[in-house]
């Protein structure tokens, strides 16, 4: 099986997981609906008093950079996250290591480097009392890295060329849109799965190779790409939570 | 259960669902909000980006061409000319044209080795040179097609036809660029 099938059944997978999610989200949601017997009294929505302080921090890391850089051969890194909620909204932060060695049909390329991703989570399921998420957010991306590549190119009219080029210090910035789901299974622990369309990629320090990876975005082959990691977490609340 | 009062009225916006799995209580009824719909559209949204995630290598279109296209006019009234060349040489090398040839336009090769080029063209009893330089770019394409060198930033760097008499009308070396440089007799 080549990579880029296992790659496509890999995602496919992903997303039968996550749709499944989503729907069980959905109908925990609906379930404390039907099961109260008596009509519903709202909480009073004319304060909010403590609203915004944080119950919690969650750490994880993307089981999905660990399994590349385990069967992959091109690929090693990781990448672990943290979010901090305030209401329906969350801090997060994600980090994480990034290096690509691609054998290429005249040569190679190579890239290495760290990046961070800054943004907040608007949780739609608010109101779930296993503060389960389904979300929409944002983040700013920043990575540094290096990356080089060694080729040799024919030409009929010339002798065959051999390039070596690099960048030896390269600063990218970029944008995302978010979605995903934050689900609890058990205790403390949560699996989540977050989608990510990346956009608005800057280079700053590329030289005569234009970056065809960059670390914690990804191809830099048109002006957008797609991103999907998927967590294992562990929630710590800052104080006992009612059962 | 939904019962009589107001679920009864609020049952009307409910679509019953069945769920597997042991966590369900036999028997027990769920239902889902049809306003939850805007759910199950970020779902199809979200399934069309992964799906996307196959079509992420995209084919070996290869733009880069190591050729200046010249085009050939006449200086008086800007119309295209046919010169008859001696001969059309790089400096110090090979031939690039047979002996006695009349063009209209020029096909200069560049070697992407190099970041300069100088060219010799003998014409109606005159001789005259254009050194050429360019930036190599290279591209990465995807690891089954390869990497690219392309050039670009093409500027004259000097020549004996007379500054106005060349000029640089694309400084790109591609495959669909019809003409990088005017050169007018």
């Amino acid at each position: 099986m080549s990579p880029r099938t296992f790659a496509c059944i890999f995602s496919a997978w992903c997303a039968c997981l996550v749709t499944e999610g989503l729907s069980q989200a959905a109908d925990t949601v609906v379930l404390e609906a039907d099961t109260v017997s008596t009509p519903r009294v709202r909480p009073p929505r004319d304060t909010t008093e403590g609203r915004f302080i944080p119950t919690g921090v969650r750490f994880g890391a993307d089981l999905i950079a660990i399994g590349k850089s385990r069967f992959n051969d091109e690929f090693t890194g990781w990448e672990i996250a943290a979010d901090i909620d305030f209401y329906r909204y969350f801090l997060v932060v994600e980090y994480g290591k990034w290096a690509t060695n691609y054998p290429l049909r005249n040569g190679d390329y190579s890239s290495d480097g760290t990046y961070f991703r800054i943004g907040v989570d608007v949780n739609f399921l608010f109101r779930d009392p296993e503060k389960n998420m389904f979300f929409l957010g944002g983040r700013f991306g920043r990575s540094s890295y290096s990356d080089e590549a060694a080729y040799v190119h024919h030409t009929t009219e010339f002798l065959d060329n051999n390039f070596y080029v690099q960048n030896p210090d390269v600063v990218a910035t970029w944008v995302e849109l978010t979605t995903g789901l934050k689900v609890k299974i058990w205790k403390f622990f949560w699996l989540g799965a977050t989608a990510r369309f990346k956009f608005g990629l800057d280079l700053d320090g590329n030289g005569l190779l234009r970056s065809y990876d960059v670390p914690g975005f990804g191809r830099n082959i048109g002006s957008t790409y797609w991103g999907f990691n998927y967590y294992v977490l562990v929630r710590i609340p800052f104080k006992a939570e009612p059962k | 259960m939904p019962g009589g009062g107001p679920f009864a009225k609020r049952g009307a916006n409910l679509r019953k669902i069945s769920l597997d799995g042991s966590r369900w209580a036999a028997g027990q009824k769920l239902y889902l909000r049809t306003k939850n719909s805007e759910l199950r559209l970020a779902g199809l949204i979200f399934l069309m980006i992964v799906a996307s995630s196959c079509f992420d290598e995209g084919d070996c279109l290869v733009t880069n061409s190591n050729l200046i296209r010249v085009s050939l006019l006449n200086f008086s009234d800007k119309k295209p000319a046919k010169i008859l060349f001696t001969s059309v040489s790089i400096q110090g090398e090979t031939l690039l044209y047979p002996p006695n040839t009349e063009l209209t336009t020029l096909v200069l090769p560049v070697d992407p080795g190099r970041t300069e080029m100088e060219y010799v063209l003998e014409y109606q009893g005159k001789s005259d040179t254009i050194r050429f330089s360019y930036d190599n770019f290279s591209f990465v394409l995807s690891p089954t097609c390869g990497a690219f060198p392309y050039q670009q930033n093409l500027v004259v760097a000097e020549t004996t036809f007379g500054e106005d008499k060349v000029v640089i009308t694309d400084k790109s070396l591609l495959r669909n660029v019809a003409e990088n440089v005017r050169l007018y007799f």
